[in-house]
């Protein structure tokens, strides 16, 4: 099984690595909204420090949800997906890896982009840090849970759109958390300990429910 | 696996016993809600004092709480159905829970509404990020969203247990949304704002509310009933009972 | 704490109603909000009967094509 996994995942970075573009955009899009909110709201720093957490997650859910339409779409448009169903391996699997592969390509550059945001934002060091551990537990539960939406609005005319109304509602607790976990962390980092393990608690939940979600909706889209 | 149950999971069976609920729902509602108002309006003070004074706008109370208890109960009610229509597979069900998706939107929306108008007057503000309206501006989105899945979709069956599967996963997610609205830092989460608990509310003011909640229960079950007739002629327009039925009614529906 | 309402019925009705009607002053919230329960409710109480009218047309229209000859 553990074969299955592994072939999935790598032969989805593959095909992304082949479409290089797809990836740059997303990444490139979070940059963007995260500039562009300054510019919005005024270059103060006092007002920067506070909005930073807040800005941040939210172009993090953007840039997922963009993605997001991806993740089924190639597959479900080559008949590749039909074959995923119909093979003996469990499509909770088969989904995971294809999920772990999105969130390789989406979630963890904006974990590895965060210190440069946490700059424009004037983010103190231990602010970027905290930033960077809970984007890491919080951006696979948008990939996962985002999997769920993206199968049931397969193939459907503006089924983006779509997916962010019916997603963006599932992404609240996280954002809730993640955000409120770097601004606690300016206070005092002692205090981010439930917010790490309540963040922590979605991924394991949704790491284990999220798939068996996703593929009773690919069922239902396909047969 | 017959039980009597099963007979008027029949489209064609259940038509003309939800025909003859419906008047008896609407006379209950209209009855309820007078009652509520009335008693509401005449038999309760006109200001509140004690550790939340309150003056005459309170009375909003009347129309908020039941709204609210009513966008509440029916989703759980359709979520009830959406999954009795994935386990049994019986068209009907998924017909309840769409009939059922509008009246719980309309009953979220006049929370929210209510909630606002109520606000102004006593926090100052229409909208204030108070935990309770924004988990019940989420409801309304999450209401949407399943109205907005099953339109985009052509086919039938994928519609229908598409947006069940949707309804189901929000219902999950609802007390985890609840519960990170209510309690965003979760080092001082003891005591939530103000639990008004039922016991300490004024005696006629509770009844009038519970009144108003029946009164409003009474018209979702006339108002769902009477949507899902509609829904189960469209889709079983091709059978020989709703041909009949049309023929019956006669041009334009001249008995409704 | 008796029943203590914004109007009371007898003779001196009318000085009573306008009290009723202005709330306390806050006659724009509360009407505002009944008002707008009451347009939701009849809105939808409307719009399914329009509804069941239209529904009806439309497959009493239906039959009438496929039935060569009118309904029987």
């Amino acid at each position: 099984m553990l074969k299955v996994f592994w072939r999935i995942l790598t032969r989805d970075l593959l095909l992304a690595m082949r479409r290089r573009t797809d990836v740059l955009t997303t990444l490139f899009f979070f940059v963007i909204v995260v500039s562009l909110f300054p510019l919005g709201v005024g270059t103060e720093r006092q007002v920067l420090r506070i909005l930073g957490p807040g800005v941040v997650w939210v172009a993090a859910l953007l840039a997922s949800m963009l993605a997001l339409e991806r993740l089924f779409a190639a597959d479900y448009e080559d008949g590749t997906l039909e074959q995923m169903l119909l093979t003996a391996q469990p499509l909770a699997l088969l989904v995971l890896a294809k999920v772990a592969a999105h969130w390789l390509l989406t979630g963890l550059p904006l974990v590895l982009i965060a210190p440069l945001v946490g700059m424009q934002y004037h983010l103190s060091d231990t602010a970027i840090g905290m930033m960077m551990l809970a984007l890491l537990l919080g951006t696979p539960v948008l990939s996962l849970i985002g999997a769920i939406g993206a199968a049931l609005t397969l193939g459907l005319r503006g089924g983006g759109i779509l997916l962010s109304l019916l997603i963006l509602p599932l992404y609240i607790p996280v954002l809730v958390y993640g955000a409120g976990a770097v601004e606690v962390s300016t206070v005092e980092v002692a205090d981010t300990q439930p917010y790490l393990m309540l963040l922590g608690a979605f991924f394991l939940s949704s790491l284990v429910l999220a798939p068996l979600a996703a593929s009773a909706a690919l069922r239902i889209s396909i047969e | 696996m017959s039980s009597p149950w099963f007979k008027y999971a029949s489209p064609a069976t259940f038509y003309p016993l939800a025909g003859r609920m419906i008047p008896v729902f609407w006379v209950l509602a209209a009855g309820l809600i007078l009652l509520g108002l009335y008693w509401g309006f005449f038999q309760t003070p006109d200001q509140l004092g004690g550790t939340n004074p309150q003056k005459e706008y309170y009375r909003i109370i009347f129309i908020h709480v039941p709204a609210a208890w009513m966008s509440m109960w029916l989703y759980v009610v359709m979520v009830g159905w959406a999954a009795v229509g994935l386990v049994f597979n019986t068209r009907l069900s998924f017909m309840m829970a769409n009939a059922i998706a509008p009246t719980g939107a309309i009953f979220t929306f006049l929370a929210l509404w209510t909630g606002a108008f109520w606000g102004r007057p006593s926090w100052g503000t229409y909208w204030d990020w108070d935990p309770r309206l924004t988990s019940e501006l989420i409801l309304f989105f999450l209401y949407i969203g399943y109205i907005a899945l099953h339109s985009a979709i052509d086919d039938t069956r994928r519609a229908d247990r598409a947006a069940a599967l949707l309804a189901i996963v929000g219902l999950v997610m609802v007390p985890v949304i609840f519960w990170s609205i209510n309690c965003p830092d979760p080092n001082q989460c003891a005591a939530l704002h103000q639990r008004s608990g039922l016991g300490r509310i004024e005696g006629n003011i509770l009844f009038s509310m519970l009144v108003m909640t029946f009164g409003f229960l009474m018209y979702s079950f006339a108002t769902a009933l009477t949507r899902l007739r509609g829904i189960i002629l469209t889709r079983e327009a091709d059978t020989q009972w709703v041909q009949a039925e049309v023929r019956a009614e006669g041009p334009a529906g001249a008995r409704t | 704490m008796g029943p203590g309402g914004g109007s009371g019925r007898g003779p001196s009705g009318g000085a009573d109603m306008m009290e009723f009607l202005n709330q306390g002053g806050y006659a724009g919230f509360v009407w505002g909000s009944y008002g707008m329960a009451l347009a939701l409710l009849v809105a939808e109480v409307v719009g399914l009967r329009r509804q069941r009218r239209t529904i009806l047309t439309r497959l009493g229209r239906l039959l009438r094509l496929r039935t060569p000859g009118g309904h029987p």
